[in-house]
């Protein structure tokens, strides 16, 4: 590229800029900040190639900004309007071009994006789930990141980013969702919005893209009792199994297994720790096992060791069925109870609570 | 004559591309460019580099999403990455450097941080 081409670059960049600035100006959604921050960014290192200083120390200092708006940690103000409109200036100015200052009418046009609590909509089952994770004290988080146009489904769910959501916890909703990402825009900004009970820090240590916290992990009641519970969680759902994990956290210790080999493997292992559990929330359908063939091997197990029925595992299933066959297998093979998802996290507590009053009282 | 060394550069800014590729060519490699994290990871896994510079900024897969599938990948677990970045945040220049990086350079660069860089190749 010759220098003409950079400048004619640099021109049409500024452009890409103010109108950017204009849309967000109006009340606009953080998601286009990241849009301003990537021209701002890109400004900047072209500036800083053609040699123009000044122009690209006041883009530095703008990106910082913006890298701290997108990250949450400060507001998007007129002032910081005001700064991208005299960088335009400015920019404008080292072309040598008419400086052109948009008139107050055309500044406040941009409609504002219409807003909610998520920064997205979310469709009724969406809503459930985080109202499940919100009533469990699951933390509530939003990235936001570019993609570029082009990426089938199978490729967008092998993303790096995709992998990282599985691990930091659940993912709730992306917007806009596949189907418009697809059709949309060479390039735009996605957003995850996801449920995990971890604090932004433990995440920040997992993602490099801005990540927001919409609403922090309740804090566990602070460590002075010793965890007397022992729940084991089979559970192959992670939306359940982190909302259980969640609840059963403030009554004890937890482990979460997401097959029936795994759990089964996890209780026996537990013996020979000689830390049985004294609870375990068991799905009937997981990936390899019924529900039911752990439930069985877990009584014959115990009887295999004459153990005393006060001091069995009490055992919960937790089934999005409904029907009597299921019921009335886990009533002959000696369940303690039977919850239907999806799981009202009021219901959770209140077994639980139950479960721990009748361990003691016969223990 | 001996065959020339191939470096990837991974940037989605065409600007960027074009000024590390001149760089690097200078400095007798081959070059590759790929324009994002994605392209770049297909790309190491059919060829071998000896070199990879990938900015840290970029859609899709960003890179520090790229150094860790990039280290995952056996055949490149001592090819120097060099990531590119213009956070100066010594958090996240820690973090990358953690996850494998050879070099954190923080953008715009300059011939002094590439004679440091050079200097700690050779």
């Amino acid at each position: 590229m010759s220098l003409a081409e950079e400048g004619a670059h640099l021109a049409d960049l500024v452009d890409q800029l103010e109108d950017e600035a204009l849309a967000l100006d109006g009340g606009g959604d953080v998601s286009n900040v990241h849009l301003l921050f990537r021209t701002v960014h890109n400004l900047k290192s072209l500036s800083a190639f053609l040699g123009l200083r000044e122009l690209s120390a006041a883009f530095h200092h703008l990106e910082d900004g913006l890298d701290r708006i997108r990250r949450g940690r400060e507001d998007w103000t007129s002032a910081w309007a005001d700064e991208v409109f005299r960088c335009i200036d400015l920019t404008r100015g080292a072309l040598g071009g008419e400086i052109r200052i948009p008139p107050p009418g055309e500044r406040a046009a941009a409609a504002p994006a219409p807003r909610s609590p998520w920064g997205m909509p979310l469709d009724p089952g969406q809503e459930a789930a985080l109202d499940g994770a919100l009533k469990a004290g699951l933390g509530v988080y939003r990235i936001e990141k570019l993609f570029r146009r082009g990426l089938d489904r199978e490729a967008f769910q092998d993303l790096p980013i995709m992998e990282d959501l599985r691990e930091a916890g659940t993912l709730v909703a992306v917007h806009p969702p596949f189907e418009a990402y697809e059709q949309g825009p060479e390039e735009q900004v996605l957003k995850f919005l996801f449920a995990s009970p971890r604090t932004r820090e433990e995440l920040e240590r997992i993602f490099f893209d801005p990540l927001l916290e919409l609403r922090a992990p309740d804090p566990m009641p602070a460590g002075a009792e010793p965890p007397a519970f022992r729940f084991l969680i089979v559970e192959d759902d992670p939306m359940a199994g982190s909302v259980l994990a969640r609840i059963a956290k403030r009554h004890g210790a937890c482990i979460l297994t997401g097959t029936a080999r795994e759990g089964y493997a996890e209780f026996t292992r537990a013996w020979e720790r000689q830390e049985p559990y004294q609870a375990c929330f068991l799905d009937l359908n997981l990936p390899d096992l019924s529900g039911l063939a752990i439930l069985s091997a877990i009584r014959r197990f115990e009887s295999e060791r004459r153990l005393p029925r006060s001091q069995r595992c009490r055992v919960l299933i937790t089934t999005a069925s409904e029907s009597v066959d299921d019921i009335k297998a886990c009533l002959v093979l000696d369940a303690d109870g039977y919850m239907v998802k999806p799981m009202d996290p009021d219901m959770v507590q209140e077994k639980i609570a139950l479960i721990q009053e009748s361990w003691l009282a016969e223990n | 004559m001996a065959e020339k060394p191939l470096a990837l550069v991974v940037d989605d800014t065409e600007i960027h591309r074009s000024l590390i590729k001149m760089t690097l060519t200078a400095k007798g490699y081959l070059v590759t460019t790929a324009m994002d994290g994605q392209e770049g990871f297909d790309l190491c896994k059919k060829n071998n580099y000896t070199l990879v510079f990938s900015d840290f900024e970029m859609p899709n897969m960003n890179g520090a999403e790229f150094l860790r599938a990039v280290k995952r990948l056996p055949a490149y677990r001592d090819v120097p990455v060099v990531i590119l970045s213009t956070l100066e945040d010594p958090d996240v220049k820690q973090r990358v450097m953690s996850l494998g990086a050879f070099h954190y350079i923080v953008k715009p660069f300059n011939q002094a941080k590439l004679d440091e860089l050079f200097k700690r190749l050779a």
